[in-house]
């Protein structure tokens, strides 16, 4: 680092203006800083949406937020390479990632540093400064008594632009979208059953890349330059620089000044050396140096001077005050409390540090065997990255439909004796209309036929045609029939039909899972 | 009205569609909406490019039934009184004679209707809503069962006059004919190049099983239906969300819900059920839909058609439920 060829004008600013710093740094240097970090996202998002399984985006979503710590470290590496004028091509940068990743915490930052809302204004610390255990922690803690705050509003503000950003596009393809889709597009973002929810997927998860590369280097190089200007009010690097460029103009401008005066000497000794009459008439006038010479006191008079001067009215304005002091025991006493917490500190400190280093054996035993967990839980987890088919397939049903519950619960327990029941009493239509509902619920929960509110009978019996076998669905048929007889004809079905319905119900229609009801229904027979 | 009643008039049904599909090959759908338009006593606008046999299927569907038929080509030079009629003063008694214009028929069929301006396709407008035609002040029925098949080309539009809503309310299905499939194509060049000379149509095979009394029995058998509330609620609320939906700049009228219900109950009877189902409305909605609605300009920009505003339509609207 050569404070010489900073780029940027350093002065002291105030935190906010200094993160306008960073971000005309991102705008001065974007060409450097985006080629490279948008091969890094780009390299790391699309094979994270060809490995993850359709459907899961949210996943790949989810990775590629927590890989955000090492897209900080390459930005920042660029930022500041190109701060102090040094030229980095992309291809250098992405070389130095390996290092990067090794070198500057990375592991501490996925893991339990990686909610830290600081994350970019300590960056520096580590990758910079390469500081780590306790300088770390005391270089921190004074960088963080100034621009902390801000740089946690940083990360805030700037995530908010990222949600913000991600909705804008949403809002800008919504605005190119035809418009029988516009209309039922914001149903069917918060609806479930919906054909391109798996477009608003990959959508979201494209989205989301392109905001997070497009924002990203705004944030490291606002903390950046947070973090420089905190070094400006800590080191003085505005005064050093002063410093610099005076000594450089001053050394600059005296090259001349000597060789003017080197020619001027001996010039003027030669061609203006004076007549005895010229000396007698120069005798009387003096230079600065020789009045300067004159005026100057010796130390013995300066201090008459000083004290004539301190025996003014305005500076000998004496003031007699009174106050209590803590008498010498007292002192001792606290001489010895210092010297018991240093003792103590003494003593503990060793101790601590065996402590800290159980700890981070702990944690790395907890790592290991998380690792280990993972490996041996894999099918629970696995088939996330192979099973497309099965979530695609996943079929949510539904509470509610046709206006009435279709939950396996609402159900009575016997639902052929509960319609018998109803049979029996004169309530036709009661009764067949609990086996239809009946039927329903199984089709849409246990068959997983995707019914809709606007399907009729026929569209009931076409859908479910394609999960059903031939004897299912040849009931399910006269079941219909006998229900649009009643429903829309307002005749009641035979007596015989009836009982065929009643008795073939658990044999022919809900056979597998309703063993319970066969048997009844054999009881009653 | 017996099940029995139901059950012959619907085996009468079948076997007109199967006399009528000796001439005309393939194309089911049409002959079968055709069919619940002449069975719920409406009219049909058959939209569809030339050749595809229009013609045919109407002088076939006359032929089952001995049917007059009559043919109006509409051209743009056509007056209203081509259509209806007209008074002649007569020399020899001094008197004036109605001469009835082709509209006195079973089946009119107006081929190209958008021909003619909208002073001549109204000429129709009386004849269909009220079978009968008034000429001279003095109203004169038509022959019932009557029909009128009104056909249009979606190709050609120059030098056309689209007929008015008022018009095309009055239809009960709008049908669209589409080229056969190959194996009917076949079939059909095979049928109808066979010992043919020339390009009439030959209509020889198919045979009269039916009469005018029998189709309006069966006319006033389709009337007594049942129709359940429930479904008429459902063919209404159908009808209603085709006014207020996007996509569509104007919806059907009352009309259309009385249509609906008419060309379902003509459904079930083909299907010999005494009551209508939410399937049968469902089923027919489009041809009896297409017609009434307006296709709002955005969407019809954006290549949409009516079918799949209205197919939308049927895919949100709850089915009844009770």
């Amino acid at each position: 680092m050569n404070l010489n060829e900073v780029q940027a004008n350093i002065r002291l600013r105030n935190p906010w203006e200094a993160v306008d710093l960073g971000f005309s740094m991102v705008q001065k240097w974007w060409k450097a800083i985006y080629i490279p970090l948008a091969i890094l996202t780009f390299g790391i998002g699309i094979p994270l949406f060809l490995i993850v399984p359709e459907g899961e985006f949210w996943i790949a979503g989810v990775v590629f937020w927590w890989l955000k710590p090492l897209f900080d470290r390459l930005v920042l590496h660029i930022i500041s390479h190109k701060l102090f004028n040094e030229e980095l091509t992309s291809w250098q940068a992405l070389k130095a990632l390996p290092s990067l990743i090794w070198n500057t915490g990375f592991f501490q930052t996925m893991t339990f540093r990686r909610f830290s809302l600081s994350r970019g204004f300590n960056l520096p610390l580590w990758q910079l400064e390469q500081l780590r255990g306790d300088p770390r922690a005391s270089r921190q803690n004074i960088l963080h008594i100034a621009s902390h705050s801000q740089a946690i509003w940083l990360t805030i503000g700037l995530w908010l632009i990222e949600v913000i950003l991600s909705l804008s596009l949403f809002v800008l393809l919504f605005l190119f979208l035809p418009e029988n889709i516009q209309r039922d597009f914001f149903d069917n973002l918060f609806g479930k059953s919906v054909d391109y929810a798996r477009w608003l997927d990959i959508l979201n998860y494209c989205f989301y890349v392109v905001v997070v590369t497009a924002v990203h280097p705004f944030y490291i190089a606002g903390n950046f330059a947070l973090y420089i200007n905190r070094r400006t009010q800590l080191e003085a690097w505005d005064i050093e620089l002063d410093f610099r460029k005076l000594a450089s103009r001053l050394k600059q401008a005296s090259q001349p000044l000597i060789s003017i005066l080197f020619v001027m000497f001996f010039t003027g000794s030669l061609l203006l050396s004076p007549s005895p009459s010229y000396a007698e008439s120069t005798e009387n006038i003096t230079t600065d140096i020789e009045y300067l010479n004159d005026t100057r006191l010796t130390s013995d008079k300066s201090d008459d001077v000083i004290k004539e001067v301190m025996l003014t009215k305005n500076l000998d304005d004496k003031e007699i005050s009174h106050r209590w002091i803590k008498k010498e025991k007292e002192e001792k006493k606290k001489d010895i409390d210092l010297d018991f917490w240093d003792k103590l500190k003494a003593l503990l400190e060793p101790t601590a540090k065996v402590f800290g280093f159980i700890i981070e054996f702990g944690l790395w035993l907890l790592i290991a065997f998380g690792i280990i967990l993972l490996i041996y839980f894999r099918d629970r987890w696995m088939y996330l990255f192979q099973g497309k088919r099965k979530s695609k397939d996943e079929y949510q049903s539904p509470e509610v439909m046709f206006g009435m519950d279709v939950r396996p619960e609402s159900l009575p327990q016997n639902i052929v004796d509960e319609a018998r029941n109803l049979w029996q009493s004169e309530q036709h239509r009661e009764a067949l209309s609990l086996l239809y509902r009946g039927a329903l619920i199984r089709l849409i929960n246990q068959e997983k036929v995707k019914l809709q509110n606007s399907h009729t009978e026929g569209d009931v019996l076409k859908h479910a045609s394609l999960k059903l076998n031939d004897t299912k669905q040849g009931y399910l048929k006269s079941l219909t029939a006998q229900w649009q007889l009643i429903a829309y004809a307002h005749r009641s079905p035979s007596e015989s039909d009836m009982q065929i319905l009643f008795d073939r119900w658990a044999i022919d229609f809900a056979f597998d899972t309703n063993a319970k009801t066969t048997k009844q229904g054999e009881r009653d027979e | 009205m017996t099940d029995m009643t139901l059950q012959q008039a619907s085996e009468l049904a079948a076997l007109l569609k199967a006399e009528i599909s000796k001439a005309v090959i393939g194309q089911k759908q049409v002959v079968h909406e055709t069919l619940i338009a002449l069975i719920a006593g409406g009219n049909v606008l058959i939209e569809g490019v030339p050749g595809l046999g229009k013609t045919l299927l109407v002088r076939a569907l006359a032929a089952t039934f001995s049917g007059q038929f009559n043919r109006i080509q509409f051209t743009p030079d056509l007056m209203p009184a081509d259509i209806t009629g007209h008074t002649l003063y007569d020399m020899d008694n001094k008197t004036f004679s109605v001469r009835k214009g082709p509209v006195f028929t079973n089946l009119l069929l107006a081929d190209e209707i958008n021909r003619a301006p909208a002073k001549t396709q109204s000429a129709l407008l009386e004849v269909m809503q009220e079978r009968q035609v008034t000429i001279e002040g003095e109203a004169h029925p038509v022959p019932l069962p009557f029909m009128t098949l009104a056909t249009q080309n979606p190709l050609e539009q120059e030098g056309t006059y689209p007929l008015p809503e008022a018009q095309l309310d009055r239809f009960l299905l709008k049908i669209f004919i589409e080229y056969p499939d190959d194996k009917e194509e076949a079939l059909m060049v095979a049928a109808v190049t066979n010992k043919q000379t020339g390009n009439q149509l030959n209509i020889s095979n198919v045979q009269a099983v039916a009469s005018p009394e029998t189709i309006a029995a069966m006319q006033n058998l389709t009337s007594n239906i049942e129709a359940d509330q429930s479904v008429i609620d459902y063919a209404v609320r159908i009808v209603r969300a085709t006014r207020d939906w996007q996509g569509l700049s104007i919806g059907a009228g009352p009309r259309g819900s009385i249509s609906l219900i008419a060309a379902a109950r003509a459904q079930a009877m083909l299907n010999a059920r005494d009551h209508i189902t939410p399937d049968d409305i469902k089923n027919i909605a489009l041809p009896v839909l297409r017609h009434r609605v307006g296709l709002a300009p955005e969407m019809e920009l954006e290549g949409y058609n009516t079918d799949q505003i209205l197919q939308g339509i049927l895919d949100k609207i709850e089915a009844p439920r009770q």
